[in-house]
């Protein structure tokens, strides 16, 4: 308790204790804690790995190899690996045709999403811009309130959007959440810069343009993957608005895969026939995350930067 | 005793029935007056059923509900219908499919095959089971239907409001189907009488069944397993029951009876008598949760659940029962639909050991079958959007009866299995054999737009049809209906989903001895109160309106 009362905030130095040791997170690790420290660092990191590990050996599998597991996931895929269900899932064209129309839809809707966020956020965050004050509420209420399924359906219906693949964008092409971190963001830049440009006599998109997003790369990168990631994984506004099977995204087709069998549902009178489709489904999730994932490690520098801001302004 | 799987309507049914009509509105396709929904009867005269017979089963079917049997596919392959139903208009339509979604019409053979023998251009919507009930109020809201749309599957439908809903926005075929008027679409007409009751709103026909077999449900068993440990399969009482379930079980090399709560709660229920979820006496319906029998399934329940045959993972509904089966960790799979046979043999290709058999449910001590609990007879319903141009209807309904070709003839074939060569290849023995591509191009949701009624057929395993055939005629027989089948209630289809799994999930807990027995009672009542008693006055009051001119 002492110490405790004693200690300052900041107060980083090193102070024995009565007894002359120095305390024990002081000193450095002997072999136990090193230990301890990689049993528990390898336990979080296989809590991890071991999902992944366990769908993608289950994908290699054979029906007969997980029969014999039980019914469920496999940790080993038994007899040789078997790619039969990548050559089943790639080999009719729905699946290769809807990774396409899927990273068609993530590329689009990403640039726009982030050129739509960074103006109105940059609106926004400056003091004194026509109206900002009340389109601010208006952001903030979007991130209270969303709109009920049958009006968006009926805003996009009558837009003419329905089975266009831009009712997969527009309707989510700004993310308020979003708009809110980045316009903390364009806040926190130092008033001086925006000071110095105007005595230069430059107009509101040069500074834009030559000095706010240059400075901002941290935080475009992180609302980027958000965006990114949000499409890629979007089914449901698929689901309600495209008509056409051959238009649908990556995300709905792996639905009908992986969701239908789980949710048939245990009384279901009328218990149809389903494909046998673990080894499948395991290997559509694997197609999936894989472009996603190759994503991640360019964005990983700036993701602790990015998403730090916001958190202690806004 | 004899049991009539369909007896309320069926008088007013079948040929010649003209005595019984009392629709308020038949002589357009529109709504019949305002009435909302509201008309004092709800009685509509049902298709004539005339059977197809071009393709000849080798096992017959029976009127009660035991479905025809075919040890391999017909050698001949009539045509149903003689000239393409439609003229190259377009033709839209939405349904549910279970399957990864298959190549659109662009790159898909089998499709743009179907389109030239429809004569159309069939434009699908296909959604997924786990999202139909999602995208179908929107579709309705939206006000931007196809021009066929499947209901949700479901008894009764998960949609509110049904009938004002089909009076305002779908057809009446009445017209076009009731009595003999459906002779002019001959494969819609080989549908049982029993499975039109379903389409009955407003007093009319609102749709075409996607029929389903009287059976419902077979209770699977591994016989492998059951030889294996030695016991009968078929126990003839309670305690024969109970002991067989004991001998499935060891948890110590993960082996039990049932992998699901469900499922003994459904053979105990049989077991013990109870009703086909309503008992009708007089015009009064009781609940089975509101019986003893229920009780003695509950009391029945704990002792099951204490003697640890049951999967540890038995309450949790996302269980994977089928994959537990298949890898006999499991050896009773008591409550999964019919066409689950098929997809065991298939799923068990490759497991020599792997022998499917089907259990008959004994009452408790009697020594005699216990009552069987027919299904509702139907999927869900196809609709027919209003249309300006009744030739529209027409078309659409010719080619839904296309859809419908009987099984054997060669639209079915096409249906089904595509081109050969293509989609699929013939075994020795004439059975077609889908392709990869037959596969994956063959799944297109058309089967819940129209379907025809069911027969037992196991491609390359004639003796199935034997086991099947047999085990239905022993217990369709026994067969009891639900008597509010073809009823619509307000309650049943909006609110009882949430209040009855309340009470299930209360009732679970009573088996796990999570609660006391002796709180059954409070939660029957609270179930009453919340949709019991409601749903009692609504089907009353259906029944009466069905029920009052059926004798005259």
């Amino acid at each position: 308790m002492t110490t405790l009362e004693n200690a300052t905030i900041g107060d980083d130095t090193v102070r024995p204790t009565r007894d002359g040791k120095r305390p024990p997170w002081m000193e450095k690790p002997g072999p136990i804690t090193q230990t301890l420290k990689f049993i528990v660092l390898a336990v979080a990191v296989a809590l991890v790995i071991v999902p992944f590990w366990s769908v993608i050996a289950t994908s290699l599998a054979d029906q007969q190899t997980i029969n014999d597991a039980g019914g469920g996931m496999v940790m080993w895929p038994g007899s040789g690996l078997n790619f039969d269900s990548y050559v089943a899932v790639l080999s009719g064209g729905v699946v290769t045709r809807a990774v396409l129309i899927s990273i068609g839809v993530t590329l689009v809707g990403t640039v726009l999403s982030l050129a739509a966020t960074a103006g109105l956020a940059y609106w926004l965050s400056r003091p004194g811009a026509l109206w900002s004050k009340p389109v601010l509420m208006l952001v903030l209420g979007a991130v209270l309130f969303s709109p009920g399924l049958i009006p968006s359906y009926l805003v996009v219906k009558e837009f003419n959007l329905l089975d266009s693949l831009w009712s997969l964008i527009l309707p989510v092409l700004i993310n308020a959440f979003n708009v809110i971190v980045m316009r903390a963001f364009f806040q926190e830049l130092p008033k001086e810069l925006f000071e110095s440009a105007a005595i230069d006599g430059v107009g509101a998109a040069t500074v834009l343009f030559r000095i706010v997003l240059p400075l901002s790369k941290a935080v475009l990168a992180v609302i980027g993957l958000f965006y990114a990631v949000a499409y890629w994984n979007a089914f449901f506004n698929a689901l309600l608005y495209i008509q056409s099977s051959e238009k649908w995204p990556m995300a709905l087709v792996l639905r009908t895969y992986v969701v239908n069998q789980t949710t048939i549902g245990a009384d279901q009178a009328a218990g149809e026939i389903l494909p046998p489709q673990l080894p499948l489904q395991m290997a559509i999730l694997v197609i999936a995350i894989v472009p996603i994932l190759l994503v991640y490690p360019f964005l990983q520098r700036h993701f602790a930067k990015g998403v730090m801001i916001g958190a202690v302004k806004g | 005793m004899s049991h009539s799987a369909f007896s309320r309507r069926s008088l007013i049914g079948g040929a010649g029935g003209a005595a019984a009509l009392a629709m308020a509105g038949c002589s357009s396709g529109g709504s019949g007056g305002g009435g909302g929904g509201e008309s004092e009867e709800n009685t509509a005269v049902l298709p004539s059923y005339i059977p197809y017979t071009g393709v000849q089963p080798d096992l017959p079917g029976t009127e009660e509900g035991v479905d025809p049997a075919f040890y391999n596919f017909p050698a001949e392959n009539p045509a149903s219908v003689s000239e393409a139903p439609g003229n190259g208009e377009t033709l839209t339509g939405m349904a549910n499919i279970y399957y990864a979604v298959p190549p659109g019409p662009g790159s898909n053979t089998y499709w743009a095959g179907l389109n030239e023998r429809l004569g159309v251009d069939l434009q699908l919507q296909m959604v997924s089971n786990a999202d139909y009930l999602q995208k179908f109020p929107t579709v309705i809201a939206g006000n931007d239907l196809p021009d066929m749309l499947q209901v949700p599957n479901g008894f009764p439908p998960p949609v509110p409001n049904m009938p004002q809903l089909l009076e305002k926005r779908f057809t009446d075929l009445s017209e076009h189907l009731s009595g003999d008027a459906v002779k002019d679409y001959p494969n819609l007409a080989n549908i049982p009488t029993r499975h039109w009751l379903n389409t009955v709103y407003n007093s009319g026909i609102y749709g075409i069944p996607i029929p389903r077999g009287a059976i419902g449900n077979y209770h699977f068993i591994r016989k492998d397993l059951f030889d294996a440990a030695g016991v009968s399969t078929e126990p003839k009482s309670y305690e024969e029951f109970v002991d067989a379930t004991m001998a499935l079980t060891d948890p110590k090399s993960r082996k039990w009876a049932f992998s699901l709560i469900n499922q003994p709660r459904q053979m105990l229920g049989r077991m013990n008598g109870e009703p086909n979820f309503w008992d009708e006496e007089g015009g009064k319906l009781t609940h089975t949760y509101e019986t003893e029998q229920f009780k003695q399934t509950v009391t029945d329940l704990i002792a099951m659940w204490k003697s640890g045959v049951m999967h540890p993972d038995s309450f949790n509904p996302a269980q994977p029962f089928k994959q537990l089966f298949n890898a006999g960790t499991v050896a009773i799979n008591a409550a999964d639909g019919y066409p689950g046979w098929i997809q065991y043999q298939l799923d068990n290709a490759n497991n020599p050991g792997f022998e499917l058999g089907l259990m008959p449910v004994y009452t408790r001590d009697s020594g005699e079958l216990a009552d069987w609990n027919l299904g509702s007879g139907f999927f869900s319903i196809t609709l027919l959007k209003q249309q300006e141009d009744p030739e529209k209807i027409k078309l659409a309904l010719r080619v839904l009866n296309w859809l419908a070709a009987p099984f054997g003839t060669e639209e079915y074939k096409y249906r089904l299995y595509g081109d050969e060569g293509v989609d699929h290849t013939m075994d020795p023995d004439g059975n077609p054999v889908l392709t990869e591509t037959g596969t994956a191009n063959t799944v297109l949701p058309i089967r819940y737009l129209a379907d025809s009624p069911y027969n037992i057929y196991v491609p390359g395993r004639p003796d199935d049809a034997d086991v099947q055939h047999d085990y239905q005629s022993l217990e369709v027989p026994t067969g009891i209906p639900n008597p509010v089948v073809g009823l619509y209630s307000q309650t049943a289809s909006s609110d009882n989903a949430t209040a009855d799994k309340t009470f299930l999930d209360s009732v679970w807990d009573i088996v796990q001895e999570r609660r006391q027995f002796t709180e059954l009672e409070t939660l029957i009542t609270t179930w009453k109160n919340a949709v019991g008693d409601k749903m009692r006055t609504e089907y009353q009051d259906a029944l009466q309106k069905a029920g009052s001119t059926a004798t005259s």
